[in-house]
């Protein structure tokens, strides 16, 4: 029997943010570096790359915050609507390389431990 | 800036191919050839490899994109280092990068893979190729110190021993 073939990352990236999105029941979710370049999303035919480059742009204003106020290194960056639904940044870092996951999640919606979680699988998999 | 040319020994190359596998397998990239600056390809990827001499001639045109790149920007008076280029298409896509100031990294792949995973991935393989170079460069500035005769060395005369028997026997049959 042949061994099992690694995932390419892309596909396993999606997997975790498919798995993200039906655990916290959100809307999507993306992968993306800091400069706004989209690494994986779901669900599929989400706008990623335009989100990615929004996200970038908030990604300015964490930079901001964190030089010009001299608060502590941004984890989180949450943005949200009158309906509550909420877009949330989460910063993290893995082989020299700065991510972003982003979540959109609907009203009163926990999402912290679902995207500790996400973040930990990710590096996993970036490494493997 | 432009380094002094590398040569890689045979464990060299085994760690170069081993960063380029890691390249093919995270990102799931086509085609993935490692040149020098000069256009010299030091190792491919992909169904090219099977082709010597389309992998020789694409290796060639890797650099020259790169040096037109350079060129091109020396007339809008742009002084800056190109670190990385990429050329979109509607179904496949070619990213070139740097390794250092002495090799291109040029990755094909299609539309499926988004082009922050080349990007990112690549920059891990030049990470890893850039650690071999300076190796390479570590070595080849200590051989720069041995007498001339020593560095031609027995390797040399048994490989040119090779190719010319290899020859002769090819041209008598």
């Amino acid at each position: 029997m042949q061994a099992e073939q690694p995932l390419k990352k892309q596909v396993a990236f999606e997997k975790i943010l498919q798995e993200l999105n039906r655990a916290g029941d959100f809307k999507a979710a993306l992968l993306s570096t800091t400069e706004g370049l989209s690494l994986a999303s779901a669900p599929a035919g989400y706008e990623d790359e335009m989100a990615a480059a929004t996200v970038a742009l908030l990604n300015k204003v964490a930079r901001q915050a964190h030089q010009q106020l001299s608060l502590a290194q941004v984890d989180e960056l949450s943005l949200v609507g009158d309906d509550r639904t909420r877009l949330t940044c989460r910063y993290f870092s893995v082989a020299n390389q700065d991510l972003v996951l982003t979540v959109l999640t609907p009203p009163d919606c926990y999402y912290r431990r679902l995207t500790n979680q996400a973040i930990r699988e990710i590096r996993q998999c970036w490494l493997d | 800036m432009r380094e002094k040319l590398v040569a890689f020994s045979e464990s060299q190359i085994e760690e170069i191919e081993t960063c380029l596998d890691a390249l093919v397998r995270n990102t799931g990239a086509q085609e993935i050839l490692l040149a020098d600056m000069t256009g010299q390809l030091i190792s491919a990827r992909g169904r090219l490899v099977e082709e010597e001499s389309t992998v020789t001639g694409v290796a060639a045109l890797s650099a020259g994109g790169y040096a037109a790149t350079v060129e091109m920007a020396r007339y809008f008076e742009i002084e800056t280092e190109f670190r990385q280029i990429t050329y979109e298409g509607d179904h496949h896509s070619i990213y070139s990068s740097n390794v250092g100031h002495s090799l291109i990294i040029t990755v094909v792949f299609d539309r499926s893979i988004k082009l922050g995973i080349i990007r990112a991935f690549t920059n891990q393989a030049a990470q890893c190729l850039q650690e071999v170079v300076s190796r390479a460069r570590v070595e080849i500035e200590t051989d720069d110190r041995l007498p001339e005769a020593e560095k031609i060395g027995a390797e040399f005369g048994q490989a040119l021993m090779d190719e010319l028997e290899a020859f002769l026997l090819k041209e008598g049959s």
